[in-house]
């Protein structure tokens, strides 16, 4: 919302030492935020009338002009101007060298300079509006210069000074005053402005409306619960015309654009104090010579109706419209019908002031998806007694702006709410408490009266009743307790610290789990934390072989190409491989985070509710490197690492089942006590090529809801061998087929003292034949209660070969 | 007793010849060990001085047992103080011929020391969000609060209803919301505020309990506007809670955080969910509220929505609110990351690009 401060002043009298700057800090720290603040004409200072004088061709341009400009009385320059609409004689705004525009309404304000446009110098610019700012005033378009003929104003002057641009305008984040329906029109804002500057606010007194004839009005209302008031009244003799300057600029200065006087009426009387109009033509809602009938009810579903900004509108039984006898002419509180819409052949209107159910308001403006001025107020539940008051400013201008006007109804008032305050009780020492600072009674008094509420005070305990104005966002006794601190002063509240219990806060395994992942990996491992959006494209779930129908979607996705949530975290991952391989060699790359499961259940959606679907914590890690071929073993070590520092004893597997997109032969299932955790491998390159990518990747991935049910192995102290470990080494041929780690477990129970094997060579190729590989360890021999001797040693190592060469059929080298 | 007499005599001589051979050695030793020139020739004074076998000490040390108990004791310990003092002096000496000696050697090992050990130990990086999320649920940890964390598929019912935004509230708009398809009440969360309700249901009162987390809104993306982000939801429940305590623990987080005393401001600020709600600015770290570009020239930056838990809220918590009160918070994470390390496009916390990752 756009806030005039000339119009502010109109209802409170601020001191001249108050600056635009204190108003608008004063209000942004006691009432709402000022978001902006733009004193009007401040570019225009600089900018001057000028009238044409001669316009002649640019020698060396079809597009150009040149233009003999008067600029002063006996001052002439010459400005080329390619402007479509330039005429001789025309007043146009001039901007000379050193001024700031901006070119063709684009980019930012710069400085003019002189310049010579093929070869014809230019000392100066006529602007079109949006080059020196003006195009909410006056909309611009391409190559359309700004005409000013109608100005009166001698050449040379200011442009601020012929516009008459002397007000400062402030604006307001409209969503910051969702819960302050009062501060939707100027009067509102200007009851704060008094209240914090201590200054008397004027009333708004503005007499009945006198009791006309000639003009039978009926007003009948079916939904009485969603129209807690409806006043309408006819006025003849209307002369539709445009608005007088004044009101033309105070619309412009708050952003709507002026009509014609009787719209922009109740455009202005909207903003003086927050309460929509509608005005219909009379004779366009005709029951009978000179009567109307208005009838507030449901539509029926079904109905149609063509709104004022030419669409039809299909209605149900949910939306609330105004009617004549027959059909919907309003769609209520939020757009007028177009068939009884004021026209320049008007003269005779029905006015209407009226105050409807915000949620109803609200539902249907949503389905219809029509926001309007209107329906943003309404929404808002606005108050019932305003309804007449700006009933009764509407009819006062238009008596005051048309000649000849002239009330020819009665005013009908249908009122379906009670006038009666509602109160609040509180205590002295609910403030108190709640505030953490003692107000002094008599100013809680003061602040409360100011702001138009009745307090009784009884020694501590304070009766409040509220004004009509404030009824729907001051409910209980929390709501007075900011009202009085916000007036006080919140910068006078004192920091205290609260005295709370020294109990250790309950652990979230969960999120220590993953952050321990994340310190270790991205600490010890070289691997880079990513994030990705919760968002997935079609294209990323097929590039991995998965269906986007098993997926949650958006209803309403930010664009139509990421509608579904993710069900793993793999195709981010690939993609920011293939992002940055261009500028590394090498990747390690992980993520932590969220996962939907449409199948699954999880948290409550309410108490005794149903369940939101499973929404479970996912770790993915991707390595490659380029030209390697094998890189499930960074995934397979890092795995073992990872939960060897997490505390965990896992084991690989050959899966039960395939994981689709990986490698067949190069994946395998990770274990915790008999507890599949995760799996990795190596993705198939026709996946991972889907993403651009053109190195083998291998990835893995860990359930940590899965894992947080399984306890790490504790650490108990085993007793340090004293008696000297012997080493041998051992080097044998075996059967590719046979896995390591059945050879690993089996040297371990070949011989009791036998206490560690460190593999430390594999090798295939040269001199070994196809289908073996070599295997070389460390065996570690020690007994627990003697110095071993080398026979012993030998015995037990040529045990170890024994087995070695039975189960395995190896060739010991 | 002629013998007892001479024997006594003997004795005398002995013990008078010793304490001179030891006083005399010790003389010696000095005199020797600082006139050593090398280490090997302070290697053969050492071995002649105190060699287990043939040292001189040692020799006229073996002479003791000659002597009756108490001589024997006081000859004991001068020969231990001298044994020591000789010690010590050849340690001395040898430091002294050590370091002159072997200079020229070390000389030949001299290494360039902006040479790494190689390859080259990579090391990772951990996301800028993760950097400042752990940092500040270290700061409230050390408060007292439990971190806590809700669903990010949420439904209307906590993300709205049960924070006082009923149905066809105005408020609603506040927050452009994502909706779930054929799943009528169900969103992505517009805020971590969510968890107020789950948590207060989970562990009643009194609770302080924090909650980082993604939030999503339904809005255009640029440079400063973005539909995924971080938010930290924070709530104190307990009896008598006011704005100044509220005041006091927010201060005392955001000293923790920017590690300086900050100056803080209130204003009025619209959060349906509580009562008074409040904008708490912190003047600018940058200019110091003299205006610049961060604080877009207002000398101030806004951090954190704030307020006094709703009774609404309390009571949809399964609390009574006229038992309990309390403070919630909610601080833009995200937004802070941007200040802590002068990243000016929100987008970049996604794009995971790595040259960007890489710097933190």
């Amino acid at each position: 919302m756009l806030v005039s401060k000339n119009w502010l002043s109109e209802f409170v009298t601020l001191p001249k030492s108050v600056s635009d700057k204190d108003l608008g800090l004063k209000l942004t720290l006691s009432t709402v935020e000022i978001e902006g603040m733009k004193k009007q004409g401040e570019n225009l200072d600089q900018i001057i009338l000028g009238e044409i004088v001669k316009i002649s061709q640019h020698p060396n341009a079809d597009k150009l002009k040149v233009v003999d400009t008067k600029i002063a009385l006996n001052k002439i320059i010459s400005i080329i101007c390619g402007g479509i609409n330039i005429k001789e004689g025309m007043k146009v705004a001039v901007a000379l060298p050193g001024t700031k525009v901006r070119w063709h309404g684009q980019s930012d304000f710069v400085e003019l300079k002189e310049a010579e446009i093929r070869g014809v110098k230019s000392h100066g610019m006529i602007c079109a509006s949006n080059e020196i700012g003006l195009e909410e005033m006056f909309p611009a378009s391409e190559r359309v210069i700004l005409d000013l003929s109608l100005f009166t104003g001698a050449v040379g002057m200011p442009l601020s000074k012929i516009l008459e641009l002397d007000d400062t305008i402030y604006e307001i984040d409209n969503k910051s005053i969702t819960h302050r329906s009062d501060l939707w029109g100027h009067y509102g804002l200007a009851r704060e402005v008094s209240v914090l500057y201590g200054k008397k606010l004027s009333n708004f007194s503005i007499p009945q409306i006198k009791k006309g004839a000639g003009w039978k009005l009926d007003v009948f209302v079916k939904n009485k619960k969603q129209t807690p008031r409806y006043i309408a009244v006819v006025l003849d003799g209307i002369k539709i015309a445009p608005s007088p300057a004044w009101m033309q600029k105070r619309l412009f200065s708050c952003g709507l654009r002026p009509i014609n006087n009787i719209v922009d009426i109740t455009n202005y009387v909207m903003l003086e104090l927050g309460q929509p109009m509608h005005a219909f033509d009379a004779k366009k809602v005709l029951a009978g010579k000179n009567a109307s009938t208005i009838i507030v009810r449901n539509a029926k579903l079904g109905e149609k109706m063509l709104t004022l900004d030419h669409t039809i509108c299909t209605l149900s039984e949910n939306d609330l419209v105004i009617a004549d006898k027959k059909n919907p002419i309003a769609l209520a509180g939020i757009i007028g019908g177009e068939k009884t819409a004021v026209d320049e052949s008007t003269t005779t209107i029905i006015f209407e002031s009226a105050n409807f159910n915000g949620a109803a308001i609200r539902k249907s403006a949503l389905h219809h998806g029509i926001r309007t001025e209107s329906s943003s107020r309404f929404e808002k539940d606005l108050d019932s007694v305003n309804t007449e008051t700006a009933l009764r400013r509407a009819v006062q201008l238009a008596l005051q702006l048309c000649r000849g006007a002239r009330v020819v109804s009665r005013a009908r008032d249908i009122k379906n709410f009670s006038i009666k305050r509602p109160t609040i009780n509180i205590t002295h020492e609910f403030l108190v408490k709640k505030i953490g600072l003692e107000i002094p009674l008599p100013q809680t008094k003061k602040i409360l009266s100011n702001l138009g509420f009745k307090a009784d005070f009884k020694k501590s305990k304070i009766q409040i009743s509220v004004p009509s104005w404030r009824r729907k966002d001051i409910k209980i006794s929390e709501d007075v307790v900011e009202e009085i601190s916000r007036i006080y002063g919140y910068q006078k509240i004192t920091a205290t610290l609260p005295k709370f219990s020294i109990q250790v806060p309950r652990k979230n395994n969960l999120r220590i789990l993953e952050r321990k992942i994340k310190n270790f990996l991205s600490h010890s491992f070289g691997y880079t934390e990513v994030s990705h959006y919760s968002f997935v494209s079609e294209s990323e779930i097929s590039k991995i072989g998965w269906k986007s129908k098993d997926h949650i979607k958006l209803l309403n996705p930010i664009s139509e190409e990421y509608p579904f949530l993710r069900q793993s975290l793999l195709p981010g991952l690939l993609g920011s491989i293939e992002k940055n391989l261009s500028y590394y060699d090498k990747l390690f790359l992980y993520e932590i985070g969220t996962i939907f499961s449409p199948q699954q259940e999880g948290f409550k959606e309410s108490p005794g509710g149903r369940n939101l679907p499973l929404q479970a914590l996912q770790l993915y890690i991707v390595c490659t490197k380029k030209e390697e071929k094998n890189p499930f073993n960074y995934i397979s070590s890092t795995m073992s690492a990872l939960f060897d520092f997490l505390g965990y004893s896992i084991r690989y597997e050959i899966p039960n089942e395939q994981i689709q997109y990986l490698h067949p032969y190069r994946q395998a299932d990770i274990y915790v006590n008999n507890q599949k955790v995760g799996f990795f491998g190596e993705v198939l390159t026709q996946f991972s090529e889907n993403f651009g990518i053109n190195e083998r990747v291998s990835a893995g991935k860990v359930d940590l809801n899965k894992l947080i049910q399984i306890a790490p192995r504790g650490t108990t102290y085993q007793a340090i061998l004293t008696f000297p470990p012997a080493l041998r080494d051992i080097a044998f041929l075996v059967d590719e087929k046979i896995a390591l780690r059945t050879i690993v477990d089996a040297i371990l129970v070949a011989h009791q003292l036998i206490r560690e094997a460190e593999l430390f060579d594999i090798y295939r190729g040269k001199n070994i034949s196809d289908g073996k590989k070599s295997l070389a360890f460390h065996v570690v021999y020690q007994s627990m209660d003697h110095t071993l001797t080398s026979q012993e040693v030998e015995k037990a190592h040529q045990q170890l070969v024994n087995i070695l060469q039975q189960k395995f059929n190896a060739q010991v080298r | 007793m002629l013998f007892d007499i001479l024997n006594k005599f003997v004795t005398m001589i002995l013990w008078n010849y010793m304490k001179e051979s030891l006083l005399h050695l010790s003389e010696q030793a000095k005199k020797i060990i600082s006139e050593a020139k090398d280490l090997e020739t302070l290697r053969e004074i050492s071995i002649r001085l105190l060699g287990r076998k043939h040292g001189e000490l040692t020799h006229l040390l073996s002479q003791l047992k000659d002597l009756p108990q108490d001589q024997k004791k006081s000859i004991g310990l001068l020969a231990n103080q001298i044994k020591s003092d000789i010690e010590q002096l050849l340690i001395k000496r040898k430091n002294e011929l050590t370091s002159s000696s072997v200079k020229s050697e070390l000389v030949k090992e001299a290494i360039d020391i902006t040479e790494p050990s190689l390859p080259k130990k990579e090391s990772g990086h951990m996301h800028p969000i993760s950097i400042i999320q752990y940092e500040l649920e270290d700061i409230f940890t050390s408060m007292g609060f439990i971190i806590a964390d809700g669903p990010e598929l949420e439904s209307e019912y906590y993300n709205f209803e049960a924070l006082n935004i009923p149905r066809d509230h105005p408020a609603r708009d506040i927050q452009d919301t994502f909706y779930i398809k054929d799943h009528p009440g169900l969103l992505m969360r517009t805020h971590t505020s969510p968890v107020q309700v789950r948590m207060l249901e989970k562990y009643g009162a009194p609770l302080r309990v924090v909650a980082p987390g993604r939030v999503f809104r339904n809005e255009a993306t640029d440079a400063s506007h973005e539909h995924t982000f971080y938010q930290l939801e924070g709530l104190v429940v307990d009896k008598e809670i006011s704005i100044g305590h509220m005041l006091g623990v927010m201060k005392e987080m955001l000293k923790e955080v920017f590690k300086r005393e900050v100056e803080v401001r209130l204003r009025p600020g619209y959060f349906p969910f509580v009562e008074p709600g409040f904008e708490l600015d912190i003047r600018c770290l940058i200019c110091h509220g003299k205006g610049c570009g961060v604080c877009k020239y207002q000398g101030w930056v806004e951090s954190v929505g704030c307020g006094l838990v709703h009774p609404e809220v309390l009571t949809f918590g399964g609390l009574d609110p006229k038992q309990w009160t309390g403070f919630a918070f909610g601080w833009g994470l995200t937004r802070l990351a941007m200040m802590r390390y002068g990243i000016s496009d929100v987008r970049l916390f996604f794009k995971n690009d790595l040259r960007f990752l890489f710097q933190f």
